[in-house]
């Protein structure tokens, strides 16, 4: 206590400048405890399909085989191709592939995972 | 940045690979706004999902930044006249940049390029104008970004299946580490003058 006392006096804002720090580093730690909590759910991270995703990041993401989604794509093995211009490749809008694979993502998952 | 331009950037990420990732460390390093971190995230994200190489991605994107750092240095070094001026904000962040520098110099270096990383261009120009060793500033470059980039990449391939998940990481990790430094250093101030002859 005397020390606090001999540093408040004479480091005034070096110890407040180190009670900001520690508490915002608690701050980070507690948020990256609760992140770390929510994204461990394999669930939680299963994204949205979005324009510039490959087959093969959609499957990794969804825990699918990239070869399941070729039905849905209409197009057999494709590379490193986003899904935009895998929807250029078969002659639909991109929005109709998105829609198409967040209907049928969800029950590849579910058979994949043995339900 | 915008999500459309960055859904754009991310799509031609597949296709052009380590060039554009290259050109994006590149950019990055002389202050351009370019969505370095991100980009750094999802290419890790495509080479676990097997669509790129690691070992190329890697390659590029240290490559891109060292040489970006490289190239702000020797501006630095050639023109002073380049150096924004006292008043505007990115003046102020050199100021930092040159005072810093001139206390610690190689870990000045190798922190800002990846723990306080807005500062790294400026501490490159800075380097460069003020006269610091070529040689000090290229080891601690490139011990910085090899850890830039492999803590991105890595981030990336671990948890890029989801770019928010991994995002919110990369911010939350590197908040952690700064603010702990931080305490660390001021902790250490505090315990060298509590322990000092008393002042009165």
């Amino acid at each position: 206590m005397k020390v606090l006392a001999r540093l408040w006096r004479e480091q005034r804002v070096a110890l407040v400048a180190f009670g900001l720090a520690a508490v915002l580093a608690l701050f980070f730690a507690v948020k990256l405890l609760v992140l770390t909590i929510y994204w461990s759910d394999p669930a939680h991270r299963q994204v949205d399909p979005a324009p510039w995703m490959t087959a093969g990041y959609l499957a990794r993401s969804w825990h699918v085989s990239r070869e399941d989604l070729d039905p849905v794509l209409g197009v057999e093995r494709v590379g490193r191709v986003p899904l935009k211009d895998i929807a250029a490749m078969t002659g639909k809008p991109v929005e109709q592939l998105i829609d198409e694979l967040r209907a049928a993502l969800p029950a590849m998952t579910a058979h994949h995972m043995g339900n | 940045m915008p999500e459309q331009i960055t859904d754009a950037f991310l799509a031609l990420l597949p296709v052009y690979g380590p060039w554009l990732l290259g050109l994006t460390t590149y950019l990055s390093c002389l202050a351009l706004p370019v969505p370095s971190s991100l980009m750094m995230i999802a290419s890790g994200a495509f080479v676990a999902s097997g669509d790129l190489s690691g070992a190329v991605m890697i390659g590029s994107a240290f490559g891109g930044a060292v040489l970006g750092d490289q190239t702000g240095f020797h501006l630095g070094r050639r023109a002073t006249r380049f150096l924004p001026d006292d008043g505007s904000p990115k003046g102020k962040l050199l100021r930092e940049a040159i005072h810093k520098l001139q206390a610690k110099g190689w870990m000045t270096v190798y922190l800002s390029r990846w723990l306080f990383s807005p500062l790294g261009p400026y501490v490159n120009l800075a380097a460069g104008a003020t006269g610091y060793s070529r040689r000090a500033f290229s080891l601690a470059d490139l011990a910085g970004e090899a850890t830039w980039v492999a803590l991105y990449i890595g981030l990336g391939i671990t948890f890029g299946a989801n770019l928010t998940a991994a995002s919110e990481f990369a911010a939350n990790m590197l908040g952690l580490i700064a603010a702990g430094v931080i305490a660390l250093g001021l902790l250490w101030w505090l315990w060298r003058a509590a322990h000092a002859p008393t002042q009165d």
